[in-house]
């Protein structure tokens, strides 16, 4: 086999030569979204959206594309480190399928992205609900995306289905080895009373400096559930964009977990529409954000049905010189009468170089909703350290608590006991203090 | 045991105590009364060392040490307990985790090692028995989503698995149903021991017909305007404060 060709260079000039990566029943897509990704380009800080987080450091570096067809990459697995269980999983590395269950649980029906792509029932959902108003990486996925998971669940299935998406060290190039960019695809459709639990851990190598631009798209029919973990754990030098666009139907219930950990730069845009009569979502999330790190999250909840409900609580920290960005926005339509949205989004600065911002939005354009947010940001109680130590605690045994307690509220309410003891031993860890923790816990 | 003599502490500027002298001893319970605003709980809060207080003038001598150059932590592992009149919710920190963080924070204070995780337990549940909790409550959050009845009997229990020496109680009376207030007062009868001293501040006399005093004393505009027994209770009860505030004023 001969070696590949490898090209680094911003993705913009590569886009010039463009040709489509997948079955051609979606091609003229896939062109469609390179043409209008070219004429936007990446976004900037000018725009509203992209105000605190800027991808010049996306824009500008050379990178290269996964050929399609080529060999995989040469990477040593990376051991995960918690008990997945009864889990089933699909591992990805640099976004090509490289394990997959041998069967499957009942209920479940799972294909690699290009496989499904040639069934009339995939192409229709392929860049339905994710499109480019989200923003123009949804643009730049669809029309690069070259690896992925659709996952169809037909029935209520208990066994959790984990998806590990991996990132190598790279290409071996002249000198260092030369970064990706990746673009994972994930189609998920939940039938009519189905339910199922799904994780997407990402992983890689510590060397890793790639970039990935994912993209989700998950339906729930009526009455269908699905609780959707996001546990992000990339190494320190992995810039990732993720868009998950999620649409929920009358009496269903699409609850995440957004578990921000690693990388350098992570933004994450959940877009959920509940447009149909007493959709719910419920969305929780948690970051620790260290050195050098930028991790921002926009949710966008559309209440388009009459009687949908929203819960929304996430807890930042800043550990140390990083950046932490939140924008939760909440639009109720017209028409969309009863409607309950509420959200909690609580910051806590553990350094004095810790930035965090962190806003709600709201838009009503009806009567008849109740609608609440709250937003702080700030240090550790003062009555509770109080209350700590007047029970002879030491301030350092205090703070380490109540800083624990703090993110603990989220990780609390896991309800995969496996996913929790690995969470917590998560927090345990990035949190300061550990050996007090773990003394007390 | 404690000995506060003149002590005159500020917030913000204003002076709320103003000269208070109070002198408790080993074995004795002591009420201490007064109307709204008299200063009883900032006595708590600058006995116990929360910040805010600026003690202008005074002293405080707990079992022979200035108490004031204590930290707050050190106050408590040296014995000396405070129960909040508003015990505060501490969402994510487990009660279980408080009171074994607590009772090995006094045990390694004293020089002891920690406590053996069965006989600490065992410990927990015999007290948990007397107050009336069930086991659910060791691993729900500090006080949180608590009825203001069970947020006292918390307040309790921590007192009885942790055996201060002085157990400073802010209104604990507050807040409670009968059935709420025996059982609180039973507690408190429970920690009465002649090496242990117990101060109770409160509104009401109905406490005391529960927990008997040794002496009452009237709080009044930050300083301790009469003392006496426990015919004071009855006597403040059937006329109020006003006449006695009248007489000292005379």
């Amino acid at each position: 086999m001969n070696a590949p060709t490898v090209i680094a260079q911003p993705l913009v000039a590569q886009l010039e030569t463009y040709r489509p990566t997948l079955p051609e029943s979606v091609a003229e897509r896939q062109r469609a979204a390179c043409a209008r990704f070219l004429s936007r380009g990446f976004p900037v800080r000018r725009d509203e959206e992209w105000k605190y987080t800027s991808v010049q450091g996306i824009a500008n570096r050379a990178f290269t594309l996964p050929d399609v067809g080529e060999a995989l990459p040469q990477t040593t697995p990376t051991e995960l480190e918690w008990p997945h269980g009864e889990a089933r999983q699909w591992r990805f590395v640099d976004g090509r399928l490289v394990a997959a269950p041998d069967e499957p649980p009942e209920g479940v029906t799972a294909l690699p992205l290009a496989v499904a792509l040639t069934d009339p029932f995939w192409q229709e959902r392929f860049a339905a609900l994710a499109t480019s108003e989200h923003s123009s990486f949804v643009d730049l996925n669809t029309a690069l995306a070259s690896g992925g998971l659709c996952l169809r669940i037909t029935a209520p299935v208990a066994t959790p289905l984990e998806i590990v998406w991996q990132v190598s060290a790279g290409v071996a190039g002249e000198g260092a080895s030369i970064p990706l960019a990746v673009h994972p695809r994930l189609l998920v459709v939940v039938e009519a009373g189905a339910s199922a639990t799904l994780i997407e851990h990402a992983i890689g190598d510590a060397a890793s400096s790639h970039f990935v631009n994912a993209v989700s798209e998950i339906t729930l029919a009526r009455n269908a559930q699905l609780t959707h973990y996001v546990v992000q754990e990339l190494p320190a030098a992995v810039q990732q964009i993720a868009t998950h666009a999620v649409a929920v139907d009358a009496n269903a219930c699409y609850r995440s977990f957004n578990i921000q950990l690693g990388g350098r730069l992570a933004r994450h845009d959940f877009n959920v529409h509940l447009h149909a009569p007493e959709a719910v979502a419920e969305l929780e999330g948690l970051y620790l954000v260290g050195a050098r790190q930028h991790i921002d999250t926009h949710t966008r909840l559309f209440h388009e049905a009459a009687a949908t409900t929203s819960r929304e609580r996430y807890r930042l920290i800043g550990l140390e010189r990083g950046r932490g960005v939140f924008k939760g926005k909440v639009r109720v339509a017209p028409g969309a009468a009863k409607s309950d949205a509420q959200q909690s989004v609580k910051s806590l600065l553990l350094h004095p170089g810790a930035e965090i911002d962190a806003k709600p939005e709201l838009e009503i354009y009806t009567d008849d909703v109740t609608c609440s947010h709250g937003a702080t940001v700030g240090q550790l109680d003062r009555d509770a350290r109080f209350y700590l130590l007047s029970r002879g605690l030491s301030p350092q045994e205090a703070d380490a608590l109540l800083i624990f307690a703090f993110a603990e509220a989220v990780v609390e309410a896991v309800t995969l006991p496996a996913l929790k003891t690995y969470l917590t031993e998560r927090l345990v860890g990035r949190l300061p203090d550990r050996d007090i923790l773990e003394e007390q816990l | 045991m404690l000995e506060v003599k003149g002590l005159t502490a500020a917030v913000d500027g204003k002076t709320i105590l103003n000269g208070l002298d109070l002198t408790v001893r080993a074995g004795e319970v002591h009420a201490i009364m007064g109307p709204n605003g008299s200063g009883k709980s900032t006595l708590c809060q600058v006995l116990a060392g929360r910040d805010g207080y600026e003690v202008t003038a005074g002293s405080v001598r707990y079992l022979g040490q200035d108490l004031l150059e204590m930290a707050p932590e050190i106050r408590a592992r040296e014995g000396l307990l405070l129960s909040f009149q508003y015990p505060v919710e501490i969402p994510g920190v487990k009660n279980v985790y408080l009171l074994k963080a607590a009772y090995n924070a006094m045990r390694k204070h004293r020089g002891e090692p920690e406590a053996d995780a069965f006989e600490f337990m065992a410990l927990v549940r015999e007290k948990m028995r007397l107050m009336k909790m069930d086991e659910s409550f060791l691993h729900r959050s500090v006080n949180s989503g608590f009825s203001g009845g069970e947020k006292k009997r918390n307040e309790i229990l921590q007192m009885l698995v942790l055996e201060p020496k002085l157990a400073l109680l802010d209104e604990i009376d507050s807040g409670l149903d009968i059935d709420a207030l025996k059982i609180v007062a039973d507690g408190i009868n429970r920690l009465r021991d002649p090496n242990r001293a117990i101060v109770m501040v409160t509104h009401y006399q109905r406490l005391l017909d529960y927990v008997e005093p040794d002496v009452i004393h009237v709080l009044y505009q930050g300083r301790i305007i009469r003392s006496g027994d426990k015919t004071l209770a009855h006597e403040l009860e059937a006329k109020g404060y006003q006449w006695l505030i009248d007489e000292v004023a005379a």
